[in-house]
């Protein structure tokens, strides 16, 4: 089947058996790879009863049919769990280089089962994976862990591995792939469940080749679209030279940009000294680019002098730069791009990270915690120092990190008083850098996405002010403080391409371009060939969407929990925001109607009828 | 009459400056000040304002007092203030 090996690994730790199940074709064509199958696996896999962190738990790394093709931006793969931070349903999208070697293995995926007894590592080439010894990798950083491998095994090999964070059980605790370039699957602790399996570390090296349909149409394809994504993504937009960070006084004007825990509306010198044009004229050396990727938005920066001097390493991407900037009103850059680099040499979740940061500074602000829960550190907002000190102790567990790398809902469970009022979530996962009262279609974005507070399960924002996807139905931008249904709408049709992107697994900012909807659908089809349409590419995204929510559904996840924090629902923003709140619970009524979901937010029999998932079927009692 | 442009992110690296003072006529709108903003700042060196169908460029955000606009035909009043800069998705 073109796009597929049709075959995933099955490795149990706990009894150290590997074995190869073949991926049926018709699971395939009913939720296409990545997250899509992983979601499928994953209720097979685990359920209510299943303990996050107990071996119980499946860690699933997915690729898509494009992964390893020429198809842009497609060296990706998703990693999907039970998430120990949140309980529910977990997924985190990855770039770099694994997903193409992994899968040149001869696999589409790979389900990780049970705890080792020791420390371990899997070493993963063509038809073959081993379970090797890793108490020689424990400990240590994932920089030094890649470059350890690398030299043990093949230089060419990829790796993923966790740092001491996911050792430890920091409850967000991330994987990262290739070392120093710190490409991270960050969210909702997926490098958690890896720590509590005892795994360090996966190694792959193959060298097969992943069919393709039509390998001259999609080669001419490529020739095609490569000048237009050229100008649009220098010209149009200046990723290549300025990253993502380079619209951050955009954001700033737009309000979108989070400062001192989501509290205050402006800030625009500290806007300035963080952007991605400043990263630009001072720590950034070169670009990085994923595998297959034009693009290159990745940034390699160096600090030379001053208290946070860095060697040469991954820099801050804008969620980073935004998180453990201007969320903690640090103005710094040397000292963010230091927090960045302890972050992925930990490998903890910089968004989490920063979030529980900046929590524990408004904590302490309010007298909540002193000095004695800190370690004598003064955790006030604006200092550089603090924040590089609290990556270390989060990642060590060390004072109040220990408690802040529980997780927001955890974390304010222990401190009390009122201090879940400030815990900037959604079903326990951390609010990423962008602010539903700036761009409303967020705030139904991060209330239904299936992972808790997510920007990219619905990828809406840009398209609320500045961009559109005449393709997709949206021929101009949209009013950013529209709340009608078309609004909700507008999110719904974005989480089913979305779900789509993350299965079929390319990079999302390929849209920005020029690949679209209509583009994208062509090229999947030169790989696959199965030749559908735009309305059936969409259709497979809605069934993979429904499918992860009917996941939580069955955990107990219903309307209750579609919502957003007291801040984002009443302190008005100010700025270019002025007044406005997100009026959400008439925004989820129309998009529950839309959806055919029940008023409890569960899927009716009709919709799962005519999505096929009638036997995920759960009771809205 | 006048108007204050303040230039954000890569559009103040392009033209150099935070600040742009610039002179229109009387009852100019916000399209026709982008234009000349255009022709004469950026243009030659940095990313297009407005479409050839005189839109907003992609990505080019707009504020006028404070508040974002999209609206083009805004007529802008002696002294007005105009914020201009590029967005870029974030992620």
């Amino acid at each position: 089947m073109h796009g597929y090996f049709l075959k995933i690994a099955e490795v149990d730790l706990s009894s150290r058996r590997v074995r190869y199940l073949d991926l049926e074709e018709q699971v395939v064509r009913k939720f296409v790879g990545g997250s899509g199958v992983g979601a499928y696996l994953l209720h097979r896999y685990t359920g209510p009863a299943t303990e996050p962190l107990s071996a119980d738990n499946a860690l699933i790394f997915m690729t898509g049919p494009v992964t390893g093709t020429r198809m842009f931006s497609s060296n990706r793969f998703e990693v999907i769990t039970k998430s120990p931070l949140t309980g529910i349903y977990a997924e985190a999208d990855c770039g770099g280089r694994w997903g193409e070697e992994f899968k040149q293995c001869g696999l589409d995926g790979l389900i990780v089962l049970g705890a080792a007894d020791k420390p371990s590592y899997l070493m993963v080439t063509d038809g073959r994976i081993e379970i090797r010894d890793a108490a020689h990798l424990w400990g240590k950083d994932t920089f030094e862990c890649d470059a350890l491998l690398k030299q043990e095994i093949d230089s060419r090999a990829r790796t993923v591995c966790i740092g001491i964070a996911g050792e430890k059980l920091v409850r967000f605790a991330c994987l990262i792939n290739e070392g120093r370039h710190g490409r991270a699957a960050g969210r909702a602790g997926v490098g958690t469940v890896m720590g509590s399996k005892k795994l360090k570390a996966i190694a792959v090296h193959g060298s097969q080749e992943v069919s393709v349909a039509y390998p001259a149409e999609l080669a001419a394809f490529i020739k095609r679209k490569t000048p237009e994504m050229n100008h649009k993504l220098t010209v149009d937009f200046e990723f290549r030279q300025y990253g993502t960070s380079g619209g951050f006084e955009t954001n700033h004007a737009m309000g979108d940009l989070p400062i001192k825990n989501w509290y205050q509306g402006e800030w625009p010198e500290g806007a300035k000294k963080l952007s991605g044009v400043t990263l630009a004229q001072t720590y950034l050396t070169k670009n990085y680019h994923c595998g297959r990727c034009i693009i290159g938005c990745g940034r390699t920066v160096a600090v030379q002098e001053g208290p946070f001097a860095m060697p040469e390493t991954a820099g801050p991407e804008y969620e980073n730069v935004a998180m453990l900037g201007s969320n903690l009103l640090v103005d710094d850059l040397a000292a963010v791009c230091k927090a960045n680099e302890l972050c992925n040499r930990y490998g903890l979740d910089a968004i989490s990270t920063g979030s529980a940061i900046g929590f524990g500074m408004e904590a302490f602000e309010k007298g909540l915690i002193g000095q004695e829960q800190t370690g004598g550190l003064e955790l006030v907002w604006g200092s550089p120092q603090a924040l590089v000190a609290m990556v270390t102790k989060i990642a060590q567990r060390e004072d109040i990190g220990r408690v802040l790398g529980e997780g927001l809902v955890r974390a304010a469970g222990m401190i009390g008083a009122n201090s879940i009022e400030f815990a900037m979530h959604v079903k326990g996962l951390d609010f990423p850098a962008h602010d539903p009262r700036a761009k409303v279609s967020d705030a139904l974005g991060y209330a239904t996405s299936n992972r808790g507070a997510c920007h990219l399960q619905a990828y809406t924002h840009d398209f609320e002010g500045w961009y559109a996807m005449a393709d997709f139905g949206y021929p101009e931008t949209t009013d950013r403080f529209d709340t009608s249904e078309k609004k909700a709408r507008m999110v719904m049709e974005f989480q089913h391409l979305m779900s789509m992107l993350d299965s079929i697994h390319v990079c999302k900012f390929i849209i920005f371009g020029g690949m679209t909807l209509e583009p994208i659908v062509e090229a999947f089809n030169y790989v696959t060939g199965w030749g559908i349409g735009k309305q059936d590419f969409l259709h497979l995204g809605e069934r993979i969407f429904t499918l992860k929510r009917l996941y939580n559904n069955r955990l107990g996840i219903s309307r209750k929990d579609d919502t957003l924090p007291p801040r984002i629902l009443h302190h008005p923003r100010g700025g270019s925001c002025g007044d406005f709140l997100p009026p959400l619970n008439r925004m989820l009524r129309d998009y529950y109607r839309l959806r055919g979901w029940d008023e409890f937010g569960i899927p009716t029999a009709a919709t799962l009828n005519r999505l096929e998932l009638e036997e995920y079927a759960v009771s809205a009692r | 009459m006048t108007a204050r442009v303040q230039l954000l992110g890569s559009l103040r690296a392009w033209a150099g400056a935070d600040w742009l003072e610039m002179q229109l006529p009387v009852g100019c709108s916000l399209g026709e000040l982008l234009q000349a903003l255009g022709d004469s700042w950026l243009e030659k060196t940095g990313p297009p304002l407005l479409t050839s169908g005189d839109a907003l460029a992609p990505g080019i955000v707009v504020s006028v007092g404070g508040a974002v606009t999209r609206d083009l035909a805004l007529p802008l009043a002696d002294g007005q203030t105009v914020q201009v800069s590029k967005a870029l998705p974030g992620g």
